[in-house]
């Protein structure tokens, strides 16, 4: 074989390779895989609790967990209270979103209406110790004076959030896994920009395909897209009913994650280190929604299969147990 | 020996004499040892918990490797254009060696410079930290067999890339997405399912290379789970294979367009 032939045969089997390569690279995801040190919150609170991380900045080493902490600051108007990201609590998104929720009621930019409960503020500390537990006088004072401080006693200062986006961004860059980040970032997007927050969850569920939290937020932002356009003077029902399509997905693949991923007997005994009664909360909330879209918006005799389905494995779920009651086939009749 | 051998010797020699004589490199290794020294005094006075030992070893393997693909990244950019520049080339050319020889040789050469470098700033980042036999073996080497893929293929994309714009773009170009182009192609993906079909969007963008997948040091750190395993045969060939045909197409573009360019 002559050398040009060698080479323009060389050429055509690397261009041919390249073209079929996608067939190859979108079957190759080694980042994705169940368990891992990295992703478990539990590892990583005793990592951030620990003398060498506590050594290498600010008591949380990790990067994107130092811009979790920026937002808090960015929330709070920049003072520096006892962040609360070691409380169990934040293993479940219900309980981050609903004080966020609180924030944004008090801000007005939330679009909702049932905020009308009293703001149960957090009588958390203030990092800058207040004059009265500070026994560094002048030095002290000189602090509260400089840097952003307010007596902890008093209501927290609440910005409306706008500004902690790019700490989202920055947050979920810097760690692809940190499903808290994706899914607080596009609640926190919803109100401004549901095109946009549902394609930034839509990254989240790119990186994180098994984490159920990010599908349940996927489906809560489609459905809380379709409410709206449901809302508007005219809407547009073929967009409609693709975004309820998308949700009902969405929200069914959360419910099998989650059913998957949930120790047995859900949050008791030693479990509730793993799964905690708020991640119960976004299961149960994730096999509400499959359930009531599926009866709503497609079948109601498959939404009646999925409700005892679902009662059967988490058990003790009085709405479940009402959509039973209500699709079954003698209700029917 | 012959000629063409003797001159891709020569050639690789420059190349290595380049990186040791370099102030990147020993900035990149002093920092590295500061690292060493910092988790060799930590490791002696004692790791409180395998979450923190973890957190160290995935800390310096991670330098390691942004260490050893920014040097190489640095070092392959100027290879080319700078011989271009300083009139070196056409001695080099006089002697019996093709451009595509010559090309080839610079790829080879700094691509062994970058694993040297892997290999030195990845033992500092690896040794000091205490084990205890809780990671896989065997998906240390598929790491590092990927890293060195993932080398080589940087190493070609910046050569072909330096042909065709400044070294300073180059450069700061290929970094950025070496560093952020996983993300990028996330981005790009999730912004399509919207409009466009999403299979399309997925397989435009699997176009892009993808340094990302053959980065296993989280996957190596997160064995310390025993659900995390070492990659099956299949998945670990094909990525070998993706690396390698990413890596022949940017030969063959940059030996193209050396073999094109006037000097």
């Amino acid at each position: 074989m002559s050398g040009t032939k060698r080479t323009t045969l060389l050429l055509a089997v690397v261009a041919g390779a390249f073209l079929l390569s996608p067939l190859l690279s979108l079957n190759l995801n080694p980042d994705n895989y169940k368990g891992g040190a990295s992703r478990d919150e539990f590892a990583r609170q005793k990592r951030n609790s620990s003398a060498v991380s506590q050594l290498l900045g600010e008591f949380r080493t990790n990067i994107s967990d130092v811009l979790f902490i920026k937002t808090e600051r960015y929330l709070h108007g920049g003072i520096a209270y006892e962040t609360h990201m070691s409380d169990s609590d934040l293993k479940g998104l219900s309980g981050e979103t609903a004080k966020l929720e609180q924030h944004q009621a008090e801000v007005g930019v939330a679009d909702h209406e049932h905020h009308d409960h009293e703001h149960e503020e957090e009588m958390s500390a203030t990092l800058i110790r207040p004059p009265s537990a500070d026994f560094r006088g002048f030095i002290g004072s000189l602090q509260r004076a400089v840097k952003p401080w307010q007596n902890p006693d008093n209501p927290h200062i609440h910005t409306d959030g706008t500004e902690l986006l790019p700490w989202y961004r920055a947050m979920t860059t810097m760690d692809p896994h940190n499903v808290r980040a994706y899914a607080i970032g596009s609640w926190w997007l919803k109100t401004r920009n549901p095109e946009e927050a549902t394609a930034f969850i839509r990254e989240g569920v790119e990186n994180n395909p098994d984490e159920f939290q990010v599908w349940n937020t996927l489906g809560n932002i489609l459905y809380y897209r379709a409410t709206r356009e449901l809302r508007k003077d005219e809407p547009d029902r073929e967009h409609y009913r693709e975004l309820i399509r998308e949700a009902r997905s969405a929200f069914e693949t959360a419910a099998g994650l989650g059913l998957d991923a949930r120790p047995k007997g859900g949050p008791t005994g030693e479990n509730i280190l793993l799964w905690n009664d708020y991640t119960e909360e976004d299961l149960r909330s994730a096999l509400r929604m499959a359930v009531l879209l599926e009866e709503r918006h497609a079948d109601p005799a498959e939404a009646h299969r999925m409700a005892v389905e679902y009662e059967r494995r988490v058990g003790g779920d009085g709405i479940l147990r009402r959509i039973i009651a209500r699709t079954a086939p003698d209700q029917e009749e | 020996m012959t000629p063409a051998n003797r001159s891709l010797y020569w050639i690789g020699y420059g190349v290595f004499l380049e990186l040791i004589r370099r102030k990147d490199a020993y900035v990149l290794l002093i920092l590295m040892s500061l690292f060493f020294l910092g988790t060799g005094v930590i490791g002696l006075v004692g790791i409180e918990n395998q979450e923190t030992g973890t957190f160290l070893l995935n800390l310096g393997l991670t330098l390691a490797y942004y260490m050893a693909h920014l040097l190489l990244l640095i070092l392959i950019v100027r290879q080319i254009p700078d011989e271009i520049e300083n009139r070196t080339v056409y001695p080099l050319l006089a002697k019996p060696m093709s451009r595509s020889q010559m090309f080839l040789g610079k790829w080879i050469a700094c691509t062994l410079g970058g694993i040297v470098s892997l290999l030195v700033l990845g033992f500092l980042g690896w040794i000091p930290v205490p084990k205890g036999g809780a990671y896989s073996w065997p998906l240390l080497f598929q790491g590092l067999v990927l890293l060195i893929c993932s080398l080589a293929m940087l190493a070609a994309l910046a050569g072909a890339l330096s042909l065709l714009v400044p070294r300073a773009v180059a450069l700061v170009g290929l970094g950025l997405w070496f560093a952020f182009g996983s993300q990028a192609i996330v981005f790009l993906r999730a912004r399509a399912a919207d409009g466009a079909p999403e299979f399309l969007a997925r397989w435009l963008t699997a176009y892009l290379p993808d340094f990302g997948k053959l980065n296993l040091i989280t996957r190596y750190t997160d064995t310390v789970d025993p659900q995390v395993t070492a990659l099956g045969v299949g998945e670990f060939g094909g990525l070998i294979l993706y690396a390698a045909i990413f890596t022949a197409l940017a030969l063959v573009a940059g030996v193209t367009i050396f073999n094109k360019r006037p000097l």
